[in-house]
């Protein structure tokens, strides 16, 4: 077996202690970083990302595997030349004013970022006017994910949409919500872009709105 | 009024016993070490000052316990709580190894009886489930069962108006905060009289979670300090994730979850001694292809009981705890099978206040159904740990001498006396012969448990509140929206 194609089983079985060792090896072999970073790193992850999708693996190989790509990624990215790391986009997530609960929301991160997404999680309990101050300070973020677990923080959702009009911000983004009492109707009413009823899914919708 | 047939004391030699005393004894003192030396945030400015004054270690929002403190507080705390019902009369005793039942509170849809559909929760469906709880003998209290959306900020007093008029049970309270607390207070104390009469005879105890791990919420924080001011009590019982927000082991789980309710019990005891407080967590696995919490899994069995075993035998405290609920979608054999066994899991472990019952779907569902089911074996599980009972006329030996070899008891006053009182009597249960269940329809326990449901809802009709007391919870209403709205408009 190629040095690269044991640096995917390593990474793909989710053996953290091993990768450093496996990269530099896949390196030395002669393979260019690219390829070592798509084949080897980014790859195994994707063929783990779909079998949690079809419930075949539990959470915790995807994510634990995804602790190993991120060792080998700071290996490799030094060697890269700029614009070589493909990204899904940028995502900011947070969980809204008065809420407390981010369970949800920083599972929906990880799986972002293992799916290639560049996450800027700005944490729970944050105000319409911090997240509308993230999206001017990140342009090139494509998609805001808000996340409530309480009916009385719910409608903070509602306030940050309309923060983000007020700042002329509302079509620079697509904006997803989640959370144990939102749901589509809340969404449409509020003028959301999507919403999601699992972590799985809200990936899927990132993809998706972040390429429309 | 005629609560059961069978009472609450689960009567059981060997009672259902996890752990050890040397192992609850292990919970205790690896929770004291959690607590001195990773301590916890308390994001509540007061409690902290008070936790400092008190001995905590205090760094900006992080408090370190020390052992003694949360040892004092659990010997201050009170081993029974009494529950009175709206009629004033005792409706639960909390304490020891009796058990007490209700269902559960905020889920965001119902299963619809008619159509299966899975539908958000409306006022009706509350009063509905409010009803349904009040005709069912062995339900004790109730809890809101779903979420109130219309009312996005005073949700939580137009659903404890819904239980107030819809039931004379004694409820299990949600609340936003020390406002929203204080507006349910003012409408149980329209109907007790005064805030000293409610203190004695509490109507309701109070629902409040820490956020695993080991954060306590300044609106959680005050909620305690609400309640142990006034003598109301609560519990505070953390819905722990084991995998995502707890350990994935039961060792682990109860640790943490022990650490979480002894800061709910030791703030609660600062802030007066004596406060009455249950304790008791949620502690059901996350599933790790799902990503939902499985509610009822062999795993969130254990905990539940764990944990209520260190309330009872070591803290010697009311005991907290779930049952009668599912993760299905439809109200079928998998719901009952799970249900069943959570409810039998308790009749041997002796767990006072058991809410949840009815809940499908981890908890984001509420199936009346289930709940209707529920009644029928909550009164098979009390009447199997009612036991044996010892004394002459259950002994029958008068009966037996006298009836002898090869006679029968078909035709004896002591079989016709006993079956009367004491012998379980299906209701929705089928024991029909074949020929008799034809007769009757060839139904299905589903059919049966539906119809029932359907009757209560379209026929039951609860005791009201009288006209005094429905206006004084109106008018509470009126100015809890009108504040609402209020703050609304200066945002």
């Amino acid at each position: 077996m190629s040095k690269l194609s044991e640096l995917a089983k390593i990474v793909e079985e989710g053996k953290v202690a091993e990768v450093e060792a496996a990269t530099k090896a896949a390196l030395d072999e002669g393979n260019e970083a690219l390829t070592v970073l798509n084949e080897g790193l980014v790859e195994p992850i994707n063929v783990l990302g779909e079998k949690f999708r079809l419930g075949e693996i539990y959470v915790p190989e995807l994510l634990i595997a995804s602790k190993g790509m991120k060792k080998g990624v700071e290996i490799v990215k030094p060697l890269l030349v700029s614009g070589d790391m493909e990204s899904q986009g940028k995502v900011i997530m947070v969980t809204v004013a008065g809420d407390m609960h981010d369970i949800g929301k920083n599972l929906v991160a990880l799986l972002m970022e293992s799916a290639g997404f560049e996450v800027i999680d700005l944490g729970m309990d944050i105000e319409p006017d911090e997240i509308v101050e993230a999206v001017q300070d990140n342009a090139d973020c494509k998609v805001v994910g808000m996340s409530a677990m309480l009916t009385t923080t719910m409608y903070a959702m509602q306030d940050t949409i309309e923060a983000l009009e007020e700042a002329g911000l509302r079509d620079k983004v697509k904006v997803m919500i989640g959370g144990a009492p939102v749901n589509q109707k809340f969404a449409d009413q509020i003028g959301a872009d999507g919403y999601s009823t699992n972590a799985p899914l809200a990936v899927e919708l990132a993809k998706k709105l972040a390429h429309e | 009024m005629d609560r059961s047939m069978f009472n609450n004391v689960q009567k059981c030699g060997s009672p259902l016993r996890f752990l050890t005393e040397d192992e609850m004894e292990e919970v205790h003192t690896k929770s004291l070490e959690i607590l001195q030396e990773v301590g916890s945030v308390v994001d509540h400015k007061e409690a902290r000052e008070m936790l400092a004054k008190a001995g905590c270690s205090v760094k900006g929002k992080k408090v370190y316990f020390p052992h003694g403190l949360i040892e004092w507080a659990t010997r201050e705390a009170p081993s029974h709580i009494h529950v009175y019902d709206r009629d004033g009369d005792l409706a639960m005793d909390l304490g020891g190894r009796n058990c007490y039942f209700g269902n559960g509170s905020d889920c965001p849809t119902i299963l619809d009886v008619e159509t299966g559909e899975h539908r958000q929760f409306t006022l009706k469906d509350m009063e509905d489930c409010a009803k349904i709880t009040d005709a069912l003998p062995q339900l004790d209290f109730l809890m809101c069962c779903g979420i109130m959306y219309d009312y996005p900020v005073t949700s939580y007093e137009h659903q404890y108006a819904a239980m107030l008029r819809n039931s004379t049970k004694p409820q299990v309270v949600t609340a936003t905060n020390r406002e929203s607390i204080k507006n349910i207070t003012k409408m149980a104390v329209a109907v007790r009289g005064s805030l000293e009469e409610l203190a004695k005879k509490p109507l309701f105890v109070m629902y409040n979670e820490p956020i695993s791990p080991l954060f306590h919420g300044v609106e959680a924080v005050d909620k305690i300090m609400y309640c142990a001011e006034n003598m109301l009590p609560t519990n505070y019982s953390p819905c722990m994730m084991p995998g995502a927000t707890g350990p994935m082991t039961n060792a682990g789980a109860l640790i943490q979850g022990n650490c979480e309710c002894l800061v709910g019990l030791t703030i609660s005891q600062l802030t007066h001694p004596g406060a009455p407080m249950v304790f008791g967590g949620s502690m059901y696995n996350m599933d790790l292809k799902c990503m939902q919490p499985t509610y009822c899994s062999p795993e969130a069995i254990v905990n539940n009981i764990a944990l209520a075993q260190m309330a009872r035998e070591k803290y010697k405290v009311p005991s907290w705890g779930f049952t009668g609920c599912s993760g299905g979608k439809v109200f079928d054999a998998q719901a009952m099978n799970e249900a069943a066994q959570y409810i039998y899991s308790i009749g041997f472990s002796g767990t006072n206040v058991n809410h949840d019952v009815g809940f499908m779907n981890y908890g984001l569902t509420y199936s009346e159904e289930l709940l209707v089911a529920c009644n029928e074996t909550i009164s098979q599980m009390r009447r199997v740990f009612d036991g044996v009972v010892f004394d002459k006329e259950h002994e029958a030996m008068e009966v037996i001498k006298r009836v002898g070899p090869k006679g029968h008891y078909l035709s004896e006053e002591h079989t016709l006396y006993y079956n009367n009182t004491e012998v379980w009597q299906p209701d929705l249960t089928d024991r029909a012969d074949l020929d008799g269940w034809k007769a009757a329809g060839s139904t299905t326990f589903e059919q049966r448990v539906k119809a029932r449901t359907l009757d209560i809802i379209n026929n039951y009709v609860p005791k009201q509140l009288t006209k005094e007391q429905d206006d004084a919870v109106e008018a509470i209403l009126k100015d809890a929206d009108a504040a609402a709205e209020s703050q609304e408009k200066k945002r």
